[in-house]
C-alpha cells in the first residue's frame, strides 16, 4: 500500500453510509496510551524519543492492522504537503503534522483504524466509523488495544488509570467524538441553543479539524471532556443519549423549513448546486459552504441524481493538498481555485 | 484482608510503625502508595505526628506535602503548574496530594472506574491469591497444622517462583 494508492479516493468512513448517516457523518475514538518505561515526550531525550518509536513500530509490525494493507508514515521524513495531506483526510492531529521529531501513524487500508506515534502522548490509537457508531468504533480498538499492551506494557495505576501526559486526558485516555452536519440549525441560527446545552453536560464542541478549528460546511464535532472517574461504557452511553437528540432537532428544523420557507430552502440549494457545477476558479472556504447545501439537498430529496459519497468525499478530495497531490507539483492559492474548480465540475458532471 | 490504611481508608497497610515518645505509644498503619506519595520514609516522625494530631491526612501544603519535583524524571511542579504537562508516569504519584484537587476540578472526580489492562488484571488477582495463601499458612501455624502448613508452603513458593 503506498500514499498515492489514497489520492482521488477517501476513507470508508466518508461513504455515506451507516446509522443516521444524513445528519451524523462519522463517530470516532481514540486512546491515549504511554508506555511505562518511559518518560512522557515532554521530558523525553531525543534518543528515548527514538527508541519509543522504534519500539512502537516493532509492535506495530507484529500485529498489523488485521485488515488487507496499511500503511506506516514517517512524518520526520515527509515533506509538509505529504502531513497536509494526511491532516486532510483526518488520519493525524494538527499536533503531529507540525510537530518535529521521530513520529509517526500507521493506518489501514480502508483508513478505519490509525495510530498516531509520539504525538502528545507515545500512542494515540484511533477507529473512525461511518455514521452514528460510537460503540462499534470503540470495540475495533479493544483487540489492537489488549495486544499493544501485552507488547508494550502501557502506563496505568489502579488509582488514575491510564497515565497520560495531560492530566485533561488521563483515566480512560479516552476521546469518543461524533461529527454532525447541521445546516438547517446553522440557516436558522439555532446551532447556539444545541452548544450551549451540550457543554451544560460536559460536551465539547469542535470543528471539522477538531480542537481549536474553525467550524466549516456546517460540520460540527461532539466529544467527551472528563475521561477520569467513568468507565468507557458509561461515557460511551452520554455520547449515546446526545446524539439522537441533536439529530432529531436538526431533522425537525429540516423539516420546519420545507414546510414554511421551502422556496428560500430550494433557492439556496440550487443556487450552491448551479455555482459547483459551473465555476471556473472557487476558494476552499466557498466550496466548504457551498457542498453543505448541495449535502442537505441531497439528504432532502431535492438533488436526486447527485450521490452522497460523492458529496461527502468532496469536502476532503478539494482541500489543498488533496488538489496538489492529484496535480503532482506545488500549486499557488490561484492555480488551486482553479483546479479545485475542475475537479468539482468533474465529479458534479451528471 | 489486614489493617486498612490510616491515610486513605481504602487500600490494606502494609507499613507499621510505632512511635514512642515520652513514653506514649501511637501505632501507625498505611498503605504502601500513600507511603510513597507522603515521603513517609524520609520524615517520618513529623508526618505521624501530623497525621494523628489532624486525626486524618494532612491538607495538602504545597511547600511541605509535594516533592519540588519528580523522583522519577525530575520534572519540577513549579514546570507542570507553568504547561499543564506532566513528564513521566511517577509524576502521577509524586504529585499526587496536589494533582488530586486538580482531577476533582476537571473531571469531577479523582479514580479510575474505566478498563484495567488483562495484564493488570492477572498481576492483581495473583497477588491477591498470594495474599490469601500466606493468611491461611499463618492460621495453619497458629493452629499447629503442621501438615497443612508445609502444602502451602510450597504452594507459596511455587507461586513466588513463577512470578519472579
Amino acid at each position: 500500500m503506498t500514499l498515492d494508492e489514497l489520492i482521488g479516493q477517501s476513507g470508508e468512513w466518508l461513504k455515506g453510509i451507516g446509522p443516521e448517516s444524513d445528519i451524523v457523518i462519522s463517530s470516532r475514538v481514540r486512546l491515549a496510551r504511554n508506555l511505562a518505561r518511559f518518560p512522557f515526550l515532554t521530558r523525553a531525550s531525543d534518543a528515548q524519543r527514538a527508541e519509543i518509536h522504534l519500539a512502537v513500530r516493532r509492535a506495530l509490525d507484529k500485529l498489523g492492522l488485521g485488515d488487507n494493507g496499511h500503511l506506516y508514515v514517517e512524518l520526520e521524513a515527509t515533506n509538509e504537503m505529504t502531513n497536509r495531506f494526511l491532516l486532510e483526510r483526518h488520519l493525524i492531529s494538527r499536533e503531529l503534522a507540525n510537530g518535529s521529531g521521530d513520529r509517526g501513524v500507521l493506518f489501514n487500508r480502508s483508513e478505519m483504524l490509525a495510530v498516531m506515534v509520539n504525538e502528545e502522548d507515545h500512542l494515540r490509537i484511533q477507529a473512525i466509523r461511518a455514521g452514528f457508531q460510537v460503540h462499534d468504533a470503540f470495540q475495533d480498538l479493544q483487540w489492537l488495544d489488549d495486544q499493544l499492551d501485552r507488547e508494550l506494557e502501557f502506563a496505568f495505576s489502579n488509582e488514575f488509570g491510564y497515565l497520560t501526559a495531560c492530566p485533561t486526558n488521563v483515566g480512560t485516555g479516552m476521546r469518543a467524538s461524533v461529527m454532525f452536519h447541521l445546516p438547517a440549525l446553522v440557516f436558522t441560527k439555532q446551532i447556539d441553543k444545541v452548544f450551549s446545552s451540550v457543554t451544560k453536560i460536559n460536551l465539547a464542541v469542535r470543528g471539522f479539524y477538531g480542537e481549536g478549528t474553525q467550524a466549516s460546511g456546517d460540520f460540527y464535532q461532539i466529544s467527551n471532556q472528563v475521561t477520569l472517574g467513568k468507565s468507557e461504557e458509561e461515557i460511551l452511553d452520554l455520547i449515546d443519549r446526545v446524539v439522537p437528540k441533536i439529530v432529531a432537532y436538526e431533522r425537525a428544523v429540516r423539516e420546519h423549513l420545507i414546510d414554511k420557507d421551502r422556496l428560500r430552502l430550494e433557492d439556496k440549494i440550487w443556487r450552491a448546486f448551479g455555482v459547483l457545477k459551473s465555476a471556473r476558479s472557487i476558494s476552499s472556504e466557498e466550496t466548504m459552504d457551498l457542498l453543505s447545501a448541495v449535502r442537505l439537498g441531497v439528504n432532502l430529496g431535492l438533488l436526486a441524481d447527485v450521490d452522497m459519497s460523492t458529496v461527502n468525499e468532496l469536502f476532503i478530495l478539494t482541500q489543498p493538498a488533496h488538489l496538489q497531490r492529484l496535480e503532482k507539483r506545488d500549486l499557488t492559492p490561484g492555480e488551486r481555485d482553479a483546479a479545485r474548480a475542475d475537479f468539482i465540475r468533474k465529479h458534479l458532471h451528471i | 484482608m489486614g489493617k486498612l490504611c490510616q491515610v486513605c481508608g481504602k487500600r490494606e497497610a502494609k507499613i507499621h510503625f510505632t512511635e514512642i515518645r515520652e513514653g506514649k505509644k501511637t501505632e501507625m498503619h498505611i498503605c504502601e502508595q500513600c507511603a510513597h506519595e507522603k515521603n513517609m520514609s524520609m520524615a517520618f516522625p513529623a508526618v505521624l505526628s501530623q497525621l494523628v494530631k489532624g486525626g486524618g491526612p494532612p491538607a495538602p501544603r504545597e511547600s511541605e506535602a509535594v516533592p519540588a519535583t519528580c523522583p522519577g524524571c525530575g520534572l519540577a511542579y513549579a514546570e507542570f503548574k507553568a504547561k499543564g504537562r506532566l513528564g513521566c508516569p511517577r509524576c502521577y504519584a509524586a504529585f499526587g496530594p496536589v494533582l488530586i484537587p486538580l482531577l476533582e476540578k476537571v473531571h469531577g472526580a479523582s479514580a479510575h472506574r474505566g478498563k484495567t489492562p488483562e495484564r493488570v488484571k492477572g498481576a492483581m488477582a495473583s497477588r491477591r491469591e498470594l495474599a490469601e495463601i500466606e493468611e491461611q499458612l499463618a492460621a495453619a501455624v497458629a493452629n499447629e497444622e503442621y501438615e497443612k502448613a508445609a502444602q502451602l508452603r510450597d504452594r507459596l513458593r511455587e507461586m513466588k517462583g513463577k512470578e519472579s
